[in-house]
């Protein structure tokens, strides 16, 4: 296998496990607010290590997943087109390795309350029952928190997957399109 | 700055005036974002994504539950300490409801000439399964049991845990269903109060971790930790009679007030459902059916 082909069968093992991880673990700690994002925070780091399309091709995978597994019962399609936007989101931040502890938590911060206010929104435009505001809150220190652990740990195994000659360059799958 | 979006540097470099060829957005990702949106439209419809739903279940449902027993230990280690002193408490209390239900009964009997509304005596069939999931991304009101219509399971089958109730089947697949918990903002339960026998129904509350009670007469006097219990559904589908939905914790307004928010308290856990109980239609002998004590 190519390494390119590797980066695929990781991502896909790491969406998978994420997905069941979030229903089984994540989603059944007794912590206050919504289940923490693990599937969130996963896409966010394929998008920063792979670039805007892996980002969005793996947030609408992860997201359809979540929507379609049990116990799941939201309109299908809304964790699909909400992970999907800030997988590409991710994948539009120019140099990952740069960013410094700190800007990877604003970040992570920042998108995972785009994330609530975007599928509460979309719950609310859809006539599901929407959530209290104060969930908003305790979703995004939780996945904040989850970030700052799991991103890396993702960006690194997907960098090490990198073909040799484009690791040093910012590469990114998207780029390859060009 | 390190965080640039990538086309603004791309613009810097492209020569001014030459227009761009790709848009800001890559088409595989706006065919995408379609998808998604088109499948919103498709499920308010139903129809189709039902089937997406079934397949999701059917193949979603044993990943769960084989993950569930093989991480199993982790989720649950701090919740075992405590269920056996809570377990503990809860025999205590349904001995004493058992009596109080059976004066009650006995009561009932004596004082209206008619058959006694609640069967709370009359044995459940029901069998036990294991909590294997939970609601994943935006509410926490759904669980996945490792029970499906191989076990007897059918859509509106009520489901108990430690002796009270605590959600209904939605969705049924072959070896696993969803719950709906009472807790969730579309599930409602015809209640009564202990005591005064009071109408009302339990709807879930907008934090999903109580429930609202609605009184059908404003009047009533309503006391803390009364307990409210299901009045039945006809057939005892999806709800049989006299089933422990919690205890009123929480009064705001007083009697009579337009706006009096009483709020129950489920009596068991709901965010820390390990095993729960499944009530099997009666008399059905078409299926294979094992009967828990």
């Amino acid at each position: 296998m190519t390494p390119k082909q590797w980066q695929y069968l990781v991502m896909a093992l790491l969406i998978g496990s994420a997905v069941i991880l979030q229903a089984v673990v994540a989603a059944r700690l007794p912590l206050p607010g919504p289940p923490l994002g693990l599937a969130l925070v996963v896409v966010i780091g394929i998008g920063l290590a792979g670039g805007t399309t892996a980002g969005a091709a793996s947030g609408f995978t992860a997201g359809l997943l979540l929507d379609v597994m049990p116990p799941a019962q939201t309109t299908l399609g809304i964790s699909a087109f909400v992970l999907l936007m800030v997988g590409a989101l991710a994948g539009r931040v120019t140099d990952p390795r740069g960013l410094a502890p700190a800007q990877l938590a604003g970040l992570t911060g920042a998108l995972a309350g785009l994330v609530w206010l975007i599928s509460q929104g979309l719950l609310w435009l859809l006539g599901d029952p929407v959530a209290p505001w104060s969930w908003l809150l305790w979703f995004v220190l939780g996945t904040t928190l989850i970030g700052s652990a799991v991103i890396p740990a993702v960006t690194w195994s997907l960098r090490r997957l990198e073909p040799a000659g484009r690791r040093r360059r910012r590469t990114k799958i998207a780029s390859a399109a060009r | 700055m390190a965080v640039t979006t990538r086309v603004d540097s791309k613009q810097q470099r492209r020569p001014a005036g030459k227009p761009s060829r790709r848009s800001r957005v890559p088409i595989p990702v706006l065919i995408l974002g379609l998808v998604a949106l088109s499948l919103m439209l498709l499920d308010l419809q139903g129809g189709v994504t039902g089937y997406l739903r079934q397949a999701g279940m059917t193949v979603g449902g044993p990943m769960q539950s084989w993950a569930n027993s093989a991480l199993g230990v982790i989720p649950t280690l701090p919740d075992q300490r405590v269920n056996t002193e809570e377990l503990q408490r809860d025999l205590t209390i349904s001995q004493q409801r058992e009596v109080e239900l059976q004066l009650q009964v006995d009561q009932l009997r004596e004082q209206l000439d008619r058959r006694a509304v609640d069967p709370a005596g009359t044995e459940l069939e029901t069998i036990s399964a294991a909590v294997v999931a939970a609601g994943p991304l935006l509410s926490r009101t759904t669980v996945t049991v490792a029970a499906g219509r191989n076990d007897g399971v059918d859509l509106d089958t009520a489901v108990l845990a430690g002796n009270a109730l605590v959600g209904r089947v939605s969705e049924v697949g072959r070896t696993s269903s969803t719950v709906q918990l009472l807790t969730d903002p579309d599930s409602g339960v015809g209640v009564r109060l202990q005591g005064s026998r009071e109408l009302a129904l339990a709807v879930g509350g907008t934090d999903q971790q109580v429930l609202d009670l609605q009184l059908f007469d404003p009047l009533v006097d309503v006391e803390l930790g009364q307990r409210v219990i299901t009045v039945g559904s006809p057939d005892g589908r999806p709800f049989p009679a006299g089933l422990v939905v919690g205890d009123v914790t929480q009064i705001n307004g007083v009697v009579g007030a337009p706006d009096r928010a009483v709020v129950i308290e489920p009596k068991t856990d709901l965010s820390a459902l390990d095993e729960v109980l499944l009530v099997l239609p009666e008399g059905d002998g078409a299926r294979e059916i094992r009967q828990q004590p």
